[in-house]
This record gives C-alpha cells, structure tokens and sequence, in this order.
C-alpha cells in the first residue's frame, strides 16, 4: 500500500487497444436513433411514423405504445418516460418521441427527419424559484417540488440573538456539464438463449439492468449488461441513456442495435450540475466563534429526479461547511423545471454550497477583521464535534492538519507577505496577484441511511494467479489498480499475478453504484475481505495436509511456507481442487449503518476533508484571471495508490477551476443554447495552474487499511478558493459562477484600484 | 476506391462521398484506436497525423488522405515494445479514463518529431486544443518531458 503502481489498464489504453462501447461491432449491426421533442414543455397531439417507416434501409420505428413493460425509468423515482406517448406530456427539449432502427446511421437520421410530431406548446417553468411561486406551471402533477430537504440544530432564533455580528448573501451557480470525452453509447444485442446483452460504459450496471428489464418486462435475470471501458463519468453516466433504447430496438427486430449519441445528443439529455441559488446567514461572535447557520436553498433539479433529491440534499448538510455550529436551520427546495434533469456530478451537491458557505466565511473574516485562516481554523470541525446533522466525529478528521500546511505552505510561497493582500506584478502594473483559500468536507458512500454494500469474488487459478470480480466501475478514477493492490497485498501475491474483471450483471456481483467517492472503502473493503476469505481457505487445505494450525501456514510473493516446505499457491489450489474446495469466495461487504437526516446519529460513516488555497493572477484592465498555483491538502484517510490519487488531485482541482472561471450550461426558457462543445469552454491544458498537493492521512478504522473517498473532495474547494483570491486580488467579489471576464473588467473600473503594499 | 497509407500498410479501401477519415479508419479498418469525442473538430480526441502532422480526423475527408501516410495509435509501437510517449504516459499517471488517450499521444508525437527538447510552454501551445476531462493536464506534460528524454537518450 502506498507506493507508485501504474495502472494495468493504462498499457491497452495508450496502444489503441482499449475497447469503450463505440469500438464495438457484430455482423447485422443496426443503428438507433431517438428522436427528440425539442420542445421544453408541451403535449405531443400527433405523431406520425408512416414516411419513416417506408424509408429503405429502415428496419424499425417504434413509439411509446410499443415499450412492452413500464414506460418509465429512474434511479429513485420512476418518472422519467422512455418515450413520450400522443396525449402525454414533454418535459424538456431532449425527452424521446420515437425510434428508429437502420442499416446505417445516416438512414436512422434521415428517417429521424421524416418522423411528422406536432406539440401544443405549455408555459415553460425555468428556474427553480419560479417554480416555487403558487401560480407557476406545473411540470409533473404532482407539484413542482421533488423535495423540501430540512436541517435543524439547536434553536436558530436562540443563535442568531447570541450573534454579534450576521452576515447574509445570495450566491448563484449555473447548470453545469460533465463533458465527458466519450460519448453515451449502448449496443443491445439477443442471444440464442432468448436473452439480451447490453454493452455500456454505466457507472451502475446492476441499475441499469433492472431498469431494462422493466420497461421490456422481462425478468433481470434475462438481461445482462455487459461493461465496456468508459471515457469518462464524473456522475453523468449513473442514469439512463440509451441503454433501453437500445435493447426496445433490439427486442424489435432481432438483431444488434447500436445506440451512439453525437455530442449535441449528449449535451442535450443527460443530466447536469444543479443549478442553484444559495442564501447563506452566519451569526458570529466577535471573536469569530460561529453561533448560527440559516441556509436556504434552491436546487434546479431539471425535468425528472434522477438523483437529484439526493444531491440537494448533499449540497443542504454540507451547506454550512465543516463547522462546529450550535445552531443550524437549512432549507432546500428541489424543485422541477423543464429544464434538462439535473443529477449526480463529482461534488454531488456539495460544489455549489462550498462556494456559498466559503465565500460567506471570507466575508465574514472580512467583516469581523479577522484572518480568513484563522477564522477557519477556530470554527473547524475536529475529533469530537458534531455536525449539523447531529453526528459525533469520533475519529478520521483531519481538517485542521489541511488547513495548518496549506496556510504554511502559502506562506513559505508568499515569501513573506501577506498572502491575501494584491501585489502589483512587477513591470506590469495591470496585473495583480493574490492569494485566496477555501476549505471543503465530503460524505464517503451513499449515507442517509442507505443500505450501503458491495460484493466481490475473488477466485484463485492453479497458475498461481488470482481474478477479482465485482461490478463496480473503472470511469478513469483507478478503481482496477486500488483493487488489484488490495487483492494483492491480503493474497500475498505480485501485483501482475491479479486480474480485476468489472462490471458484468452475469459474471461479477454487485458492487453498487459507482458514486460518493465510495468504491476504494465499499469494494475496496469487499475484495478485502474475500481475499481473506481464500487465503483462509488454502491456509486451511495445507494445515489439514502438513498437520499444521492454519496460523502456521504464511503467505509470502505467490508461495504458502507451512513446516518447512515451499508450495507455489498454484500447488495448493491444485490440492484444494482435487479434495472438492472451491478455491473462490464471494463477500457481501456492509458498510456501517448510518441514519436518516433528521433523526440525528450519523449520517455517514466517513467524511474526507480538504483545503485549497490559489494564486490568481488579475489582469485589471480585461478582468482576466489565470490561476497560477493551487496548493491542494486532502485527508484521504490512507493512501492506496499515489498516482491514481495524483490523477484524482490534479484532475479535482481542474474541474474546479472551469467551475470557477469558465463553465457554464446555457438553458433559456428550457432550450439549450449550450447545444455543441464549442460553446461549453471547459479548461484546456493551457489554463493549467503548477498544482501542489499536499496527503493528510487521518485513517478511518473501518475503510481498508484506514481509507477514504478522494473522487470529489479534491474538486471541491478549488471554486472558492480561486474567487476568493479574486477578491483579495481585486476588491470585487464573486457571487454568481462563473467569473464573467468582462463584468469582473466593470466592477474593477468601477472600484479604487487596490495599492500595492 | 480511396487508396492511402496507414501505418506503413498500403490500404484501398471504399468510402462514401464525403466520409470523414475517421469513420473509415473506425468503422471500415477496424482502427478503433482513433476515438471520435465530439465530432466537431472541438476536442482533439480524434488526432491523427497525415505525412507526420497532427490532423482531426473526425473533420478531415477521408478523399483527402488519398496517396498520404496516415499514423493512428496502433502504428505508433514497434512490435510489442512501446513508443516512448506511450510508456511515459503509463509511467507519470497521465492515463485515466483513456478516452482522450491517442490523440494526446499522436499530437505529442508530431511535436517530438519537429522539437526533440520542447520546454513545459511549448508542450501546452502543442496541446492547447487536445481535451481532456479527467485533466490529468501536469502529468500529461510530465510523461511529453519524460518521452522526450527518452528518445534522446535512446
């Protein structure tokens, strides 16, 4: 554990070899299509298919009445409609009106185009405030809102009187796109059996499983869904996309569809970052002690849930950031739209309200007169706090060591000066530097009271090597490696001798969603202990055979030494083989109960902890801001593999840094503007800051060898930390994302130029 | 009948009007190491070089290659021993999901050719318009160092 180990799927990734879903082919191969309302909000009054139909080359059109099984999917809510029926409703601009299956994928587009629909436009809901108001349109009879989500500590008026000084502030974050390289693509295919495969880079196959069977009306068992290699997730491949599509088309005509979507396609449906408004009000005392947290928040959560009650309610417990607050009123307000669905993406919620909570504790520090560190520091949550959910840290909180060489290391780089003060770039009085620093805490695993479990196999071969199976998802994070690590080390084998086989309904068990930075703990701990499970078992086979204890038997590079002797593990396989022992077992891993927000207890079983502090670099006259360096210190409980924590550091803090300055997913009046690449500036290499990461390791007991989730606390201060160094930089602070060059460019005009000092 | 070069094989091969090198290298060579992004000449993912320079193959014609050596990832090894670019990428980290891969390496590729010791600038003017969403951006300039430093030494 801990030292530098490549990949193994990086070799097959830098030759070509390395097969994502689109790489795919199989004789009689057709090609599907969807074709999308492209209206926010309406009724569809016809539809007609006929001309479509007739076009030689098309093999199928199917609509909604042909879905054999439920019309719906979804992760938690089943509301969101494979395709939409005459007479029923569009909710946004990419829901799926019809199908179509051809030889080539220029046909199904040119049919796409012969589909006649005709839509009675509704009044379109575009924003979650708007959706709250009493007379708005209604997106799904239900009502508007997916989820009031509420947080309650102590007596919030009873803090506030205490307070001696409050701030208030209202922070904006837009829809954002995860942009992942690849494309959604699902091939379905039947097999002789009568049963259908499914090929996709899913972040949760088992899900998708159930929900193909469902809507086919076929039991799960008679799915199978097949992982590929995926380009990519960051939370954007958890719901559905064309994975049913597919298998309806497939079903139909008996032979292999493939269901690739162009990058408009993707942009256009899958779900988004939740947009957001976020009030926060913090009461203080003089000192700087924090008394009180009222937050109110509205979550854009799109046409359908997805998962977006869980994600508001991520972004609502973590919206007063990693303090000790007595006490603590939070309001969110998940409300529909009719725009695009919003879901999970890297942050889960929590990117949006660090940027509120954090922002609002510079200007407090400011208010208060106090160094922003300090105040930090004197509020943060340590060994023995509880959180405003009511949860006692009892161990694994190593904010304060992030904060402390973070501040340390920004000061040695500081040289000397004040690091939030703006200093003047030598020769070029235009531009300004400044420092700004964020803290950030994120839940491990699914929480909430959640059954949160994973399985793996791990089977031993009498080539003395060792495969290691569960479905849990490599979408670039290095889940392979850590799992080939763990396997590793508790079978006393070299790396090379194990496998790791992911993601397959029919040969790996279910190792849950790929989500919460959950899977180095949740399956980690899973292959854990089923390789313990083996080790045991050979352990057991040779004491009986040397007429030894199994404790006398050790496990060293590939070879068991029991009384003397040397047995290659692939002998003692051999023997546990010839005497009828399966040389495998398969371990249901629970992870520690946790409790339902609300009923205080904890709601989760680990937190990760984080702070970033940035240099920016302001060019007063255009509002230009380069991100120079960016020191980044995560608790991560233990490290397992350093260079797949590297990638998840350095890859973290970009994404935080499009966050801040450059992304945003453009919806008016429930149409994507936002509609190809071009206009989603995500950043290029050339915006790359010198990153300088900092490991705290502050283990959890029960994470494997003591570790914790590090997908999406390195991405999620970054934001504030950058726009809090503009602030410091420039005078002008950032309430709304991202930092628009040009109004930055305004309100410099519009202040005092800052002097150097 | 579209007669070309693909990694030191001469190839005829048929293609419709107006197909783009991409498609035919994917769907009719089987070349499936070229991965198409975003199909928009936007992401770079699709980076393949045409007599040594970088071009997009998902907005070239493929009548455009007509007569012309075309590299893709596949023809970048020799044999089973990797191209220095390719090792030093599994070596520094700066393979994650993948998917942006092989047209990082074949667009660093084209820069070690012109410029055998290019400096941290150079490599990110190289790559300014091949994305990459994991952004595993300093390892990817590591491993372009690494590599360079490799095909000097030898």
């Amino acid at each position: 554990m801990g030292h530098v180990v490549p990949r193994p799927d990086a070799v097959a990734k830098v030759t070509g070899a390395a097969r994502f879903a689109d790489d795919y082919d199989f004789p009689g191969l057709l090609h599907g299509r969807a074709l999308r309302a492209g209206v926010p909000h309406a009724i569809l009054k016809r539809l007609d298919v006929a001309k479509a139909k007739d076009l030689p080359g098309v093999v199928a059109v199917l609509t909604a009445e042909d879905i054999p099984g439920e019309r719906n999917h979804g992760l938690v809510i089943h509301d969101w409609p494979a395709l939409v029926g005459v007479g029923e409703k569009v909710r946004y601009v990419g829901d799926a009106v019809a199908l179509v299956a051809a030889e080539r994928r220029e046909i199904a587009t040119q049919a796409l185009e012969l589909i006649e629909a005709e839509y009675e436009p509704l009044p379109v809901v575009s924003d979650p405030v708007q959706a709250r108001q009493p007379d708005a349109p209604l997106v799904h009879e239900s009502g508007n809102l997916l989820k009031h989500i509420k947080v309650r500590k102590g007596d919030i008026e009873e803090g506030f009187a205490q307070a001696e000084v409050i701030l208030d502030e209202v922070y904006h974050t837009p829809t954002m796109e995860h942009a992942f390289m690849e494309p959604e693509c699902s091939i379905a295919r039947l097999t002789a059996e009568g049963r259908i495969e499914v090929y996709v880079g899913s972040q949760i196959p088992y899900a998708d499983r159930d929900q193909i069977a469902r809507c086919l009306a076929l039991p799960p068992e008679k799915v199978r869904v097949i992982g590929t290699l995926i380009g990519g997730g960051f939370g954007g491949k958890e719901d559905i996309a064309g994975q049913i599509h597919a298998a309806l088309l497939a079903q139909a005509t008996g032979r292999p569809v493939k269901v690739l979507y162009d990058r408009h396609e993707s942009l256009l449906v899958h779900p988004k970052r939740h947009a957001t408004q976020i009030r926060v009000r913090l009461g203080v005392k003089r000192d700087g002690t924090l008394v009180a947290a009222q937050t109110e928040l509205y979550g854009d959560s799109g046409a359908y849930a997805s998962l977006g009650e869980k994600v508001m309610t991520r972004a609502t417990t973590h919206s007063t950031g990693p303090y000790i607050v007595p006490h603590v009123k939070a309001d969110c307000y998940a409300m529909y739209t009719n725009n695009p669905p919003s879901g999970a993406f890297r942050g889960f919620g929590v990117t949006q309200s660090c940027f509120a909570v954090e922002s609002a504790m510079d200007q407090l520090a400011e208010r208060l007169g106090m160094d922003p560190v300090e105040l930090r520091r004197k509020n943060a949550l340590r060994v023995g706090s509880v959180t405003n959910t009511g949860q006692l840290l009892t161990e694994s909180v190593g904010l304060l060591e992030c904060i402390d060489r973070v501040e340390a290391e920004m000061r040695r780089l500081s040289g000397g000066r004040d690091p939030f003060k703006p200093q003047v770039v030598p020769g070029a009085p235009n531009r300004v530097r400044a420092w700004g620093l964020a803290v950030a805490f994120k839940n491990t695993g699914l929480g909430g009271g959640a059954p949160d479990k994973a399985s793996a196999e791990v089977e031993l071969f009498t080539d003395g090597t060792a495969e290691v199976r569960t479905s849990s998802a490599e979408i670039g994070q290095g889940l392979v490696a850590v799992l080939q690590m763990i396997a590793a080390e508790e079978l006393s084998l070299p790396l090379e001798k194990v496998r790791v086989l992911l993601s397959d309904t029919d040969l790996t068990p279910d190792g849950g969603p790929t989500t919460a930075s959950r899977q180095t703990y949740v399956t980690g701990n899973a292959v854990r202990l089923a390789s313990d499970v083996v080790r045991q078992a050979v352990a057991t086979t040779l004491a009986e055979k040397y007429d030894v204890p199994p404790e006398g038997v050790r496990f060293v590079e590939g070879l068991a030494q029991v009384n003397g002797h040397s047995v290659p593990l692939g002998e003692a396989v051999a023997m546990m083989k010839a005497e009828g022992r399966e040389p495998k077992a398969t371990y249901e891993y629970w992870a520690p109960k946790t409790q339902p927000l609300g009923t205080g207890g904890d709601m989760h079983f680990a937190y990760s902890f984080a702070t970033q502090a940035a240099e920016v670099e302001v060019d007063l006259e255009t509002g230009e801001v380069r991100v120079l360096r960016v020191i980044a210190a995560n608790d991560v409980g233990r490290v397992i593999n350093p260079l797949g924590l590297q990638g998840q550091i350095e890859g973290g803090v970009m994404m935080g840094l499009g966050n801040a300055l450059t992304e945003e997913f453009i919806v008016e009046e429930g149409r994507v503007i936002t509609d190809r690449l071009a206009r989603y500036r995500m950043p290029s290499i050339v915006l790359t800051p010198q990153i300088i990461p900092i490991v705290v390791e502050h283990p959890t007991g029960e994470g494997p060898y003591g570790a914790k989730g590090i997908g999406e606390i390195s991405s999620i201060p970054t934001t504030p930390a950058i726009t809090n160094a503009v602030y410091h930089a420039t005078g002008v602070r950032v309430k709304r994302l991202p930092v628009d060059q040009d109004w930055l460019a305004r309100e410099i005009a519009r202040r005092e130029r800052p002097q150097d000092v | 009948m579209l007669k070309l070069w693909v990694n030191g094989e001469a190839v005829e091969v048929e293609v419709a009007p107006g197909e783009m090198l991409a498609d035919v290298l994917r769907y009719r060579l089987g070349l499936t190491g070229t991965k198409i992004g975003c199909n928009e000449a936007e992401c770079g993912t699709c980076t393949v070089l045409l007599d040594g320079e970088p071009v997009l193959s998902c907005s070239l014609p493929a009548a455009k290659a007509a007569g012309r050596k075309v590299t893709t990832i596949e023809g970048l090894a020799q044999g089973e021993r990797l191209h220095p670019l390719q090792e030093a990428f599994v070596k520094q980290g700066a393979v994650q999901c993948g998917f942006c891969i092989p047209g990082q390496i074949m667009t660093a590729a084209a820069l070690l050719e012109r410029e055998s010791d290019p400096d941290e600038e150079v490599i990110r003017q190289a790559l300014k318009d091949t994305l990459c969403r994991c952004a595993g951006y300093p390892s990817i300039i590591r491993a372009v160092r690494a590599a360079a430093r490799s095909l000097k030494t030898g």
